[in-house]
């Protein structure tokens, strides 16, 4: 079945453009190109579509309006900027309702890619429900304790950008935030970024405030679903996966980048439990419930009350919010890495052995965690040996973090 | 015996008393009476030098009243005769009066008669010499002379002078006679006190010798009466001693008296002192011998003798003209009491042989009982030689007499002469009259004097001159005439007044001259005298104005002080003596360069005057400022022989000035920073705009290259599929021309040209080509026009393409507007080049598009047709105009008053800077002289316009480089 995408621009030439190059695209698009927002709104309205690609300023109705009246209309389909304006005041606008921002000129490539991505990314919720759930998840709800801090830090005249950094790490809402930003076309600066404190030195100050002051980029937690859900513990627990992910990738001698990927990935790894207990806390309350009771993983829990498992939720909206690849495929995979055709040590190695150590640490029986699935994971990318040493590290109450 | 001798005693003793006591009384009795007799003595004197005091007082007055009398003939001065005349009458009030006192004074009998027969004598004198001085007044010497010289006058005067000597002589006697009683009955008193005295002194030695006796014979008797005999010589003693004080108080008495006595004397002979001392020559000789007895001091002087030489001589032998028995025929009338006195002309011989001419009055009288002449004697050696001028002036009245009826034939023919009677009336002309006026004798003779005068007088001058000859003065002065023709003939006038015996005027004489040319000559003179005062005055008040101002020197012409006023000295703190002789230099400071004084001397010493701005030193070694103006005095040669330079203390305004300067540069800098943080300002504004802009330009420019990239893109794959596709026609062709088999071929083609989809390709392909190519030309044209927008700021006018530079500005604000609104742009064609800061205009275009764009956004809803934006430009004769309109929301009246302030913004924080319109009011009116007006109706939209001046001169922004040099050099000079 063909995907539907619907391009809007005030500017033919640029649809004709569009049209023209990614022609080749025919076979497996169909694509239908319109000249304004009320045009787009129209055409949406006639038939189902799987993402739409928007340019932010239209006279009329611009990309915003038009983005957040698909988000509201269709929640589930996947919402893209293609945009010449580098105008901070729409980017802020467009950050809310869009998934990804693309900037022009844009290789058709690149687009290809993105949205390609996105229509995969789609099989990973096969529920529709959860799927339109995860898609119109603009913003991951953030701590309150943090968000205010982090406030506090930003209006104080001496804030600094390192002690900002380091109270976004914290916070997974808010480091999935600044890391989809950072790692967009959004502000132009399109590379790859995993660690928070780096993100936060590249956005600067003036960026990070009209993100936090701005509407509906972060939210912040209900307090009572924060005590009931214990995410105060789930957060310090991506951070000790974060912290020992980083310490196993560095232990290998890996490239920088990979570390910082690890970090990420651990830090973000359980987001989809979040999501998921921010939509639906009794469901999820469940699924904790279920899992104790039978003795069984949280992911087999969850795939029994949602049908599907944290990890793919969050990798599902990482995924869509243009977050690197192997973050996202860390964060997908972190149960079972023996799905993921990888050859090498890599961040989902990391977040691997990191995340099962911890969970063997907390297991009340104290049995190991490790299947044998995972195992041989492990040995198919040649670092079963040094399993070990890992799972002494990750012994270690605290990591010393560099 | 004893019995007797005792009563004998007694009785003798009761004698002696009783002459004791009738001594006393006589000498009170004669004391009494010499005090009396004293008293008596002591008024007559008193009385008598009173009465010959007044009498001398009337001689003396009589006296000058004749010698002033005398003056009176002689003097030809009228004044002086005037005056001796008031001198005249004067003193004959005076003699009246002092005759007056003497009369009041107690009489004698001859007293009376001596002072009746002076009265009447003086009046006689006095009468002839009225008559005379009348005489004389009236000019008629001759007359009054011969009077004078009547003996019947002279009878009188020796008559007068007689009467005095009588007077005198009288009161001599009078006084002596007193001084004889007085002195006889006193030395007679005095003589029986004395003669009473010493029989009291004997008889009272006698009866002391009997008492002693009479002591030694009856001791023991006379025990008892030894006390009583001791009491009565007690008494005797007591009795004696008061005798002898009153004897001695009689003596002092008596010395008193004595002296007194020669007072007296002395009083008399201070009488005869004053004859002594009389002028007039006072002779007294004895009757017989001729011999002189006593000669006064007046005449002893003039005749040269000694007392003891005239002792020797008679009266006649001073007489060399009469032997001396023709005196004594002279006086022989005095002796046979004939005559009582005799007056006569006579010669004295000084002891030196000269003569000289006397009057001698000569009379008995008497000397004690002597009989004697007194002899008083006028030299009329005066009185002669007033007879000489007397003729001389008679001579001179004949001489001057001739030359007046000479005269007035020269009168006659050259004075213009009137007779007038006493109403003024012309009774006769002289020929010259007649020809000067031009009216004829008949016309001219009873007519009024005055109503023959011009109208060239006001009436009060003719009215004066009619009350001053009517009073009798004479008039002077200057009166014009009427001539026959009506025209005025200006005379130099003297009516005189004549006058009759009753001292009434009967006649005027009207002397004048013709001054007419005179007149004329004399008014252009006292205007050019009034002129020349005033501007004497004028110049001497600015002369005073100018030192009280001004600092003013002289000097030579090397620099030396010859002149300083009291203001040069003030102010440079020398005195004058230190500044005069010294040379100019002693002021000089060291302000001026020496070429400055160079130039100075240059230019007065080729007689030019130099004004300028000078420092001078002070004493103290202060300086101050002048404005100096050196003036040089030129010689007939054009060269200078001083200078005159006149200062200004400047010293304030100098500092004032100086003050300015810095002031001035203060605020040069101040503008200078303020051009500054303007230019940064403008700058600032430039990045924020480039910055707004660069997002706007980048759309502009990635929207074009987005499809230009896509269409290539599309381009290059449809070239490869036609590419295939012309292989496979290729094959085709080869096939064909080898005969080959062709539908296999042909199924081909057709299968990838369906593939390949040439349609559409041939449809879209030109398409993309064309769209691309515009797209490119879209960016060459934002880039252009960012060039053009972005033209680096010059700081001088540049001559520009208006129109092209407003129009890349709309473009490089493409973004701001085009979602909002639609550009209608209405270019003049005409509009040529335009001086302008090209980079500064750009920039007010563009804040106003943006503000224009801005303000329709505001008023407008998404959904809302697009608004208009109108630029246009216009050549209106010298200027341009740049109108922008926006059918925006415009503004309400507060705003628009606000909208040039800086930092006034109706938009949201960091929106806006609040400096866009101000920067465009200081760009155009400050840099381009222009002028920028709004005009802004709420909910219509705004208008904008700018003026430019065409005519601003592209180099003119060299002048505005140059200004601060020429200021500076400005400041040099100051």
């Amino acid at each position: 079945m063909k995907k539907r995408i619907l391009f809007v621009d005030d500017e033919p030439n640029i649809l004709q453009g569009l049209k023209r190059s990614l022609r080749q695209q025919r076979h497996e698009w169909e694509m239908d190109f319109a000249e304004g927002g009320v045009q787009a709104l129209a055409l949406l309205a006639k038939q189902p579509y799987d993402a739409v690609v928007t340019d932010m300023r239209m006279p009329g109705m611009d990309g915003a309006q038009l983005l957040n009246e698909v988000k509201s209309r269709y929640p589930d389909i996947v919402r893209f900027v293609l945009s010449g304006h580098s105008d901070q005041e729409l980017i802020m606008r467009s950050v809310g309702p869009s998934h990804q921002y693309m900037a022009k000129p844009c290789e058709p490539e690149l687009l290809k890619a993105s949205l390609s991505g996105a229509f995969a990314l789609r099989k990973l919720l096969a529920s529709d429900d959860l799927r339109a759930i995860a898609t119109n998840m603009t913003s991951l709800p953030s701590l309150p304790s943090i968000y205010c801090a982090v406030l506090e830090e930003l209006q104080s005249e001496d804030g600094s950008l390192v002690s900002i950094g380091k109270l976004i790490e914290q916070d997974l809402g808010m480091t999935s935030k600044v890391l989809q930003l950072v790692n967009s076309a959004y502000f132009g600066i399109g590379r790859d970024v995993s660690s928070p404190a780096e993100a936060a030195n590249f956005l600067g100050l003036d960026i990070l405030k009209s993100l936090v002051l701005s509407e509906g980029v972060f939210s912040q937690f209900d307090p009572a679903v924060v005590k009931a859900l214990s995410l105060d513990t789930m957060k310090n627990r991506g951070q000790l996966v974060a912290k020992h992910a980083r310490a196993i990738a560095r232990s290998e001698g890996v490239d920088g980048k990979v570390a910082d990927q690890a970090f990420l990935a651990g830090l973000l790894h359980e987001m989809g439990s979040m999501v998921l207990a921010d939509n639906s806390p009794e469901e999820y309350l469940r699924a904790c419930k279920l899992s104790k009771q039978e003795n069984i993983d949280i992911s087999s829990a969850e795939k029994q009350v949602f049908n599907t498992t944290h990890a793919e939720v969050g990798a599902y909206i990482l995924g869509l919010w243009g977050i690197d690849d192997d973050v996202v495929t860390a964060i997908a995979y972190h149960h079972d890495p023996s799905a993921f055709p990888d050859v090498e040590f890599s961040a989902l190695t990391a977040v691997y052995v990191a995340s099962t150590c911890l969970a063997t640490g907390n297991n009340p029986s104290k049995q190991t965690l490790f299947t044998d699935a995972g195992l041989s994971y492990l040995e198919r990318i040649g670092v079963a040996e040094r399993l070990p040493d890992w799972q002494q590290m990750c012994l270690e109450p605290e990591e010393e973090a560099a | 015996m004893f019995g007797i001798k005792y009563d004998l005693k007694y009785l003798f003793l009761a004698l002696v008393l009783g002459a004791i006591f009738m001594t006393a009384v006589t000498t009170m009795l004669y004391w009494k009476r010499i005090d009396s007799v004293n008293k008596d003595l002591v008024m007559t004197a008193g009385e008598y030098q009173l009465k010959t005091n007044l009498a001398l007082n009337m001689w003396n007055t009589a006296r000058d009243r004749e010698s002033v009398f005398q003056n009176m003939l002689i003097v030809d001065d009228p004044f002086e005769l005037d005056k001796l005349r008031l001198q005249h009458q004067a003193l004959a009030g005076e003699f009246i009066k002092t005759s007056e006192r003497l009369k009041a004074t107690e009489l004698s009998d001859r007293e009376k008669a001596y002072l009746a027969e002076l009265s009447r004598l003086i009046v006689i004198g006095s009468g002839k010499q009225n008559h005379i001085r009348q005489l004389v007044m009236d000019g008629k010497f001759q007359q009054a002379q011969a009077i004078n010289m009547e003996p019947e006058f002279n009878q009188v005067r020796a008559a007068i002078f007689q009467q005095f000597e009588k007077l005198f002589h009288y009161y001599r006697e009078q006084s002596y006679k007193a001084l004889q009683l007085a002195n006889s009955t006193v030395l007679s008193d005095i003589r029986i006190v004395l003669i009473v005295s010493t029989i009291i002194l004997m008889l009272s030695v006698v009866v002391g010798f009997f008492m002693v006796r009479g002591i030694k014979d009856s001791e023991s008797k006379l025990k008892s009466e030894i006390s009583l005999r001791m009491k009565s010589q007690a008494e005797l003693v007591k009795h004696r001693n008061k005798l002898k004080i009153d004897i001695e108080k009689a003596v002092e008495k008596h010395k008193e008296t004595e002296k007194e006595r020669i007072e007296s004397q002395e009083m008399a002979v201070s009488l005869g002192r004053i004859l002594e001392n009389s002028l007039n020559e006072i002779y007294i000789f004895d009757v017989d011998t001729l011999k002189f007895i006593l000669v006064n001091e007046g005449a002893r002087k003039n005749l040269g003798y000694t007392m003891e030489d005239l002792l020797q001589l008679t009266a006649a032998s001073l007489k060399p003209d009469l032997s001396e028995e023709k005196f004594r025929e002279i006086v022989k009338p005095l002796l046979d009491q004939t005559q009582e006195k005799l007056v006569f002309l006579a010669k004295h011989r000084r002891k030196d042989g000269s003569c000289y001419p006397v009057e001698v009055h000569l009379q008995l009288s008497l000397m004690g009982c002597r009989p004697v002449f007194v002899a008083m004697i006028l030299d009329i050696t005066p009185r002669q030689q007033w007879q000489h001028k007397l003729d001389l002036k008679k001579e001179e009245v004949e001489k001057i007499t001739h030359e007046l009826a000479f005269q007035k034939i020269a009168l006659e023919e050259h004075a213009i002469v009137c007779v007038l009677d006493s109403s003024e009336i012309i009774q006769s002309v002289n020929k010259k009259y007649v020809e000067v006026s031009g009216f004829t004798e008949d016309e001219l003779i009873g007519a009024h004097f005055l109503v023959g005068l011009s109208g060239e007088q006001s009436e009060e001058y003719t009215i004066e001159i009619s009350a001053t000859i009517q009073r009798g003065d004479i008039w002077h002065g200057i009166i014009s005439f009427l001539r026959s023709d009506g025209s005025p003939f200006w005379t130099k006038t003297t009516i005189t007044p004549f006058f009759n015996r009753n001292a009434k005027i009967y006649k005027y004489v009207v002397v004048s001259t013709d001054i007419t040319d005179q007149k004329i000559t004399e008014e252009k003179l006292l205007v050019s005298n009034i002129e020349i005062y005033q501007a004497h005055k004028e110049l001497s008040f600015q002369k005073q104005a100018l030192d009280e101002h001004a600092i003013v020197s002289t000097s030579d012409v090397h620099g030396n002080i010859t002149y300083v006023n009291d203001k040069f000295c003030e102010i440079s703190q020398y005195g004058r003596d230190e500044l005069v002789g010294q040379n100019h230099n002693i002021l000089k400071s060291d302000i001026h360069p020496d070429e400055y004084y160079r130039d100075l001397w240059r230019t007065i010493a080729n007689g030019r005057v130099w004004k300028g701005n000078m420092c001078n030193r002070k004493r103290d070694g202060t300086f101050y400022w002048v404005a100096a103006t050196i003036v040089p005095f030129l010689n007939d040669e054009g060269k200078p022989y001083k200078y005159i330079a006149m200062r200004v203390d400047i010293t304030t305004q100098k500092k004032n000035e100086q003050q300015l300067i810095a002031r001035n540069k203060e605020i040069e800098q101040a503008h200078k920073e303020l051009e500054t943080s303007q230019n940064m300002m403008l700058h600032a504004e430039k990045l924020a705009s480039v910055g707004q802009l660069a997002a706007g330009i980048a759309h502009e420019i990635n929207t074009p290259i987005q499809f230009v990239g896509d269409n290539t893109r599309f381009l290059q794959e449809s070239f490869l599929d036609l590419m295939r596709l012309v292989a496979v026609y290729e094959e085709l062709g080869a096939a064909a021309n080898e005969g080959k088999a062709l539908p296999e071929l042909i199924d081909r083609v057709q299968a990838l040209s369906e593939e390949v989809e040439v349609d559409y390709l041939a449809e879209e392909v030109p398409s993309a080509i064309k769209q691309s190519l515009e797209g490119v030309e879209r960016v060459s044209k934002i880039v252009r026009s960012m060039k053009d927008f972005s033209h680096p700021g010059t700081d001088h006018l540049e001559n520009i393409d208006l129109n092209n530079s407003i129009e890349s500005t709309i473009n490089v604000s493409r973004n701001e507007w085009k979602y909002v609104a639609e550009m209608n742009i209405e270019f003049d064609s005409d509009l040529s080049l335009v001086p302008c800061y090209p980079g500064e205009l750009n920039q007010v275009i563009l804040n106003i598009i943006v503000n224009a764009a801005h303000a329709i956004e505001d008023s407008r809803d998404d959904n809302d047709p697009l608004g208009t934006i109108t630029v246009s430009t216009k050549l209106i004769n010298e200027e341009v105009e740049i109108r922008i309109t926006d059918s925006g929301s415009g503004m309400p009246e507060e705003v628009k008053k606000r909208i040039f302030e800086p930092f006034f913004t109706t938009k949201g924080v960091g929106k806006g800077t609040g400096q866009g319109l101000a920067i465009a009011y200081a760009v155009i009116v400050d840099k381009h002289k222009g002028r920028v007006t709004v005009d802004s109706e709420p909910g219509k939209g705004t208008t904008f316009v700018i003026y430019l001046p065409m005519n601003a001169n592209v180099s003119g922004a060299k002048t505005e480089v140059e200004a601060p040099d020429s200021q500076s050099e400005m400041k040099g000079v100051a």
